[in-house]
């Protein structure tokens, strides 16, 4: 029994990177918005559906960078669309407005590939490698990796570039970044970008494993906005720790207790997590927008 | 340098000011004063685009600005220390300067260390905190970075709001004793303050706001002296500085 341990939390780990990098995705614009895009499960959907398009003519990894920047395309729309109307005034309609845009592109994505979910090939042969007593595919390192890699990149933009640091400071003081030059409404279109971004790359990478098709990211997306309150929608390292925390809860349940219950302890996590620490793991109090 | 001319604004449908007219020539301290919700703020933030006008226009070196948002109007050299600092709290010292000079077009290197090694000149505190988070720096600490933060853009105008809230005495002599300086290198700014003596003690021209209007104007000297603006505008709380 005990040896099955590390195997479990292998597909613990990998599930969680994913849910991590969608908690990622939705910290990016939270802090310099106080916005989500609650559509970022069809942004997945959609990121993987046209990855699995593009793979046939590009090859596997030459799409990665595409999909990349489909997702930001995709991102500035949905920031023009659904939340810069609302962003000014008192009103939450950002709310409804990206659920509608992720209804709307689910549709469209129905159209364009049917609703049947479709396999999707991995670019990596089916060898498992013994890594630590478990035998790992190398497409959960594939996907492990490249969450991190991505989410890497967009911390060190954020800490070391000036553009990542006008970032921050709107994040900070919307207001005072506006007095020292720092264009908001591009920042926070620049974030929508990034954070749909990182929701197709991860729809990518977490394909081979589930399957591709339109309604593919709404557990996921689930997932991964549980993963973001409970790490602190305002910490980058807190949206991995609480991803990494509900797979592997998970994953142990799924194995040792029932796959019936897997959904339960993530989120018991999450409400232990609220009662004792309503900003999250990792998270600070934001100022109010007034 | 700055025209202000029949200059409305306010939030919603009731106008905060009413029909200002100001004028800073280059190199001129000018201190705009008056009670608590005189709508001193107001002006500021209509100034530096954060606030529409809802009448008359504002001109910073020939350019109208009605319309523009708050990073443009920067961009074409209005540096605006906001009421309560208003730094970026989570970021470094050195990079609050950094970003204060975001806007500028001189981005060569050379020209940004030089303004880097002038405020840290001036404020040798801050190079001692350079890598400390602005947020965990003393409300005097804070006030200097923002007034410096401000210099990174090399401003054309400075326009300074309540630079003493908040702050101790001491402080307050040391904030004021920078602005002296600046003033002396030829610096064009605008202060607003509550403390009325200690803004017309360093300014050259200054206008009096209630209620929303401009209610006198003229040189900083000629108002200082006069007993009736202090008793009927600045509700007589002068502060006194050791």
């Amino acid at each position: 029994m005990l040896d099955v341990l590390p195997q479990v939390l292998v597909s613990g780990i990998t599930l969680g990177t994913i849910y991590g990098l969608i908690a990622f995705g939705y910290q990016l614009t939270y802090v310099t918005s106080r916005t989500v895009n609650f559509g970022q499960g069809e942004a997945l959907a959609v990121g993987a559906l046209v990855g699995l398009s593009l793979t046939p003519m590009l090859g596997y990894w030459a799409m990665l960078p595409v999909v990349i920047v489909f997702g930001g395309l995709y991102g500035l729309v949905v920031e023009r669309i659904a939340v810069r109307p609302t962003l000014d005034s008192p009103s939450e309609g950002w709310i409804l407005a990206t659920i509608a845009f992720g209804i709307v592109a689910k549709n469209v994505s129905e159209n364009i590939w049917g609703k049947e979910d479709l396999p999707f090939p991995s670019p990596l042969p089916p060898l498992p490698i013994e890594i630590g007593g478990a035998f790992v595919m190398p497409t959960e390192l594939l996907i492990v990796g490249g969450a991190l890699l991505l989410m890497v990149a967009i911390e060190l933009f954020n800490r070391f570039t000036l553009l990542g640091r006008a970032f921050a400071a709107t994040a900070d003081e919307r207001e005072a970044a506006g007095l020292v030059g720092i264009d908001t409404e591009k920042v926070i279109s620049g974030s929508f970008a990034l954070s749909c971004a990182t929701a197709a790359c991860a729809g990518v990478l977490v394909a081979p494993v589930t399957l591709t098709g339109p309604g593919m990211g709404l557990v996921l997306a689930l997932k991964g906005f549980s993963a973001a309150i409970l790490g602190g929608l305002t910490s980058g390292l807190g949206a991995v720790v609480g991803g990494l925390l509900i797979g592997i809860a998970e994953a142990l349940t799924a194995f040792y207790i029932s796959t019936g219950y897997k959904e339960v302890p993530g989120l018991l996590i999450l409400l232990a997590a609220l009662t004792l620490k309503p900003e999250g793991l990792f998270g600070r109090v934001l100022a109010k927008k007034v | 340098m700055l025209t202000i001319e029949k200059l409305s604004a306010g939030y919603g449908r009731a106008d905060v000011i009413h029909n200002l007219d100001m004028k800073v020539h280059q190199g001129q301290l000018v201190c705009l004063i008056g009670g608590n919700g005189a709508g001193k703020t107001t002006t500021l933030r209509t100034i530096s685009g954060m606030l529409r006008p809802s009448g008359g226009r504002v001109l910073l070196d020939g350019h109208d600005l009605r319309g523009l948002p708050s990073h443009r109007v920067s961009a074409l050299g209005l540096a605006h220390v906001p009421e309560g600092r208003k730094l970026f709290g989570s970021l470094s010292v050195m990079d609050n300067l950094r970003l204060g000079a975001f806007a500028r077009k001189d981005r060569v290197r050379g020209a940004l260390s030089f303004d880097l090694d002038f405020v840290l000149e001036v404020f040798p505190l801050l190079r001692e905190r350079r890598s400390q988070q602005a947020g965990t720096l003393s409300g005097g600490e804070q006030q200097m970075l923002a007034i410096a933060r401000a210099l990174m853009a090399r401003p054309q105008v400075m326009v300074l709001d309540e630079p003493s809230l908040g702050l101790a005495p001491k402080l307050i002599a040391e904030v004021y004793a920078i602005i002296a300086r600046l003033r002396a290198e030829g610096r064009t700014m605008v202060i607003v303050e509550q403390f009325a003596n200690l803004a017309l003690a360093v300014a050259d021209h200054a206008y009096v706001m209630a209620n929303g209007c401009i209610v006198r104007e003229g040189p900083a000297r000629q108002l200082r002296d006069d007993e009736s603006v202090r008793n009927a505008y600045l509700g007589g709380h002068p502060l006194e500085l050791a």
